[in-house]
């Protein structure tokens, strides 16, 4: 059983400077984690920055201001399973410079936690609530009488700064989050300025803010974070209509749970009556980074990156297909895509940040990241968490299978000499399968069982259970070892 | 046997006891209260009951959040012409900091609310819960406590 890690730990000297020397633990919510060794501390501060599972961000050199949430507000927050994921999240899309889209029900507590953690980091925080605004003036600015003239030359108007504009302006030594609240309420208008802002920010370029150009606000990514936040469309939200998928490539979307899971919340509640939680302890598995900020250059020097490159892509189209089938997302009103573009781009740059040696592991932890994490149900992110698996730097040409092993060519069927017996015990499996199918075992079951078996019979049984409604990618799964595009084939040919 | 014009001050002195229990309660709550009132008669009751029970008036969202940093209780009235500034208000007020943009000073003004001692309590009229939950803002489900009587 895994023991949940200590949830937020300041370094000593941190706590000398800011803390007035006082306690130096800020865990009054988790009992056990107490015991938790160093490497599993969820949260570690110190004096310039703030790490979240080991995805370190700076904190601001200027902490103070108005817009900076006081950290005492936040003192009562529990740092339960949840909301660490969702703070892990949130800081990768930060340390990446990515917009992220959070879309999840109301009392998950997403603008708390994004405040909370601004707090933890001084860092700004410019908040629009979106529900029933149509001004887009109030967002993004406005030219208004100059109450300080004094002189004949100073200008009649000045320009006044709105919500988002206020936090794109660069400031020496802050940083800020720009949160986009009820998203999806906004009127279409508004979406479309925003657009205009997000692809200006993407490419640290300028925002204009007056229709005569005379007022330009410098965007700068690495000193402005944007956080949009939804509730889920339909599922008795009011106003909340879907936005158009296209208008989401342009964000990391991340799709959480319409209420907070029953272990969440039960764990949270016990923690604000200071009982401890055993499943809470059963519950943690978010994995620690190590970041390492490879040069671009040298991704192609990684063992096994083309492999796992061609994988990928591989999945990518799967993923792509199977979400455009909608055999993924089936019940989630909110439709999206999976960016030719854009997912490739945030999975390089995701690796660059912390590759860590272990490729497999830090390419799969992305696309959990940017694909299965935009998916609502277990189903579907095992169903996908099943291809991510398949996406490692092991060349096709390698033996996966006991019984293939011993072939000179791709595998045993295929020019190579299959291992003494294996025929006998790809018979006797089929016709146990056979007698399963015959006896209405489950299709998507059955498709995955045959991983490995390469007889005609094997691929036919395939193409049975294809007509017969099994799940192309359970069929996938299936192939296991195979290259995944096959499936993409098996609807009008056997590969 | 009760003569009939008895039973509704009895009825009055209990929900009067029980409103001002409920008003006892809204100090350092870290969300809004809301009052649903019936009529207009019931408004003007709870109105009265209030300013007895210390809570000031505010007339707008900016003016809630000079009052939000203070250890001051404090309660607006809500009718149809609701603005969205309220709206931003009550969403915010439970996050621990709340951003404004004040539109006779024209610049955005941003607080951290003191919980502590301090309440914000909402008033309204129950057919205007409605218009306003119609046009798309959740109210009950960004308030904490709710009392009607």
């Amino acid at each position: 059983m895994e023991r949940l890690p200590k949830t937020h730990e300041k370094q000593p000297e941190a706590d000398q400077s800011q803390n007035g020397g006082k306690n130096t633990e800020n865990t009054p919510k988790k009992g056990k984690s107490q015991e938790a060794s160093q490497e599993q501390v969820a949260i570690q501060e110190d004096k310039t920055s703030v790490s979240y599972f080991g995805v370190r961000l700076e904190k601001a050199r200027d902490e103070n201001g108005q817009f900076v949430p006081k950290k005492e507000t936040y003192e009562d927050y529990i740092d339960d399973s949840f909301s660490l994921e969702l703070q892990r999240k949130i800081a990768i899309s930060f340390a990446q410079g990515d917009p992220i889209l959070i879309e999840g029900g109301t009392s998950i507590g997403k603008t708390t936690t994004v405040k909370k953690m601004a707090a933890d980091l001084g860092w700004e925080v410019h908040y629009a609530n979106l529900n029933g605004a149509t001004d887009i003036e109030d967002l993004m600015g406005r030219y208004i009488p100059n109450s300080h003239k004094t002189k004949p030359e100073d200008p009649e108007y000045i320009f006044a700064d709105g919500k988002v504009t206020s936090g794109l302006r660069k400031e020496e030594g802050k940083t800020k989050i720009i949160i986009l609240d009820e998203f999806n309420a906004a009127a279409p208008n508004i979406l479309i300025r925003l657009h205009e802002v997000l692809d200006a920010l993407e490419r640290d370029g300028d925002v204009v803010l007056s229709e005569d150009a005379s007022e330009i606000v410098a965007t700068d990514k690495a000193n402005t974070k944007i956080v949009a936040l939804m509730n889920p469309p339909g599922k008795g939200y009011f106003g909340r209509e879907p936005l158009d998928p296209a208008q989401l490539r342009r964000w990391v979307y991340q799709k959480e749970v319409t209420e907070l899971p029953q272990d969440t919340f039960s764990d949270a509640t016990d923690a604000l009556f200071g009982v401890e939680s055993e499943s809470e302890i059963r519950s943690f598995s978010s994995p620690h980074y190590k970041e390492t900020h490879l040069p671009t250059e040298q991704l192609s020097e990684i063992p096994g990156i083309e492999n796992i490159l061609k994988k990928y892509k591989e999945f990518h189209n799967a993923a792509k297909g199977m979400l455009k089938q909608r055999q993924l997302a089936e019940d989630q009103p909110q439709q999206f895509s999976f960016d030719d573009r854009m997912e490739p781009r945030r999975v390089r740059d995701f690796v660059l940040r912390f590759y860590s040696g272990d490729i497999d592991e830090t390419f799969q932890e992305a696309l959990r990241y940017y694909y299965a994490g935009k998916l609502e149900s277990d189903g579907d992110r095992e169903k996908l968490g099943e291809l991510i698996r398949q996406v490692d730097h092991i060349s096709e040409t390698e033996p996966r299978r006991k019984g293939t092993e011993s072939g000179e060519g791709e595998d045993g069927s295929e020019g190579g000499k299959k291992e003494a017996g294996f025929e006998e015990f790809e018979q006797k499996s089929l016709d146990y399968i056979q007698k399963l199918m015959d006896e209405g075992a489950n299709k998507d079951y059955v498709a995955e069982g045959l991983a490995g078996l390469d007889s005609d019979r094997a691929w036919e049984m395939r193409e049975r259970l294809l007509k017969e409604g099994a799940d192309k990618g359970w069929v996938a799964v299936g192939l296991a070892g195979r290259s995944v595009t096959f499936v993409w084939q098996l609807d009008t040919k056997k590969p | 046997m009760i003569h009939s014009d008895i039973i509704p001050i009895v009825m009055k002195d209990t929900m009067v006891t029980q409103f001002k229990s409920f008003l006892s309660r809204t100090p350092s709550q870290k969300e809004v209260s809301l009052i649903i009132a019936k009529d207009r008669e019931e408004i003007t009751e709870f109105e009265k009951i209030l300013m007895e029970q210390g809570f000031q008036e505010t007339k707008t969202a900016i003016e809630l959040l000079g009052k939000a940093e203070d250890a001051t209780k404090t309660y607006l009235n809500l009718d149809d012409s609701f603005n969205k500034e309220v709206y931003d208000f009550l969403v915010q007020y439970p996050t621990g900091q709340v951003g404004l943009f004040d539109s006779e000073q024209m610049k955005q003004k941003t607080i951290s609310p003191v919980y502590k001692n301090s309440a914000v309590v909402f008033l309204v009229l129950k057919n205007t819960l409605r218009n306003i939950e119609n046009k798309g803002y959740g109210l009950r489900s960004v308030v904490g406590m709710a009392y009607q009587s």
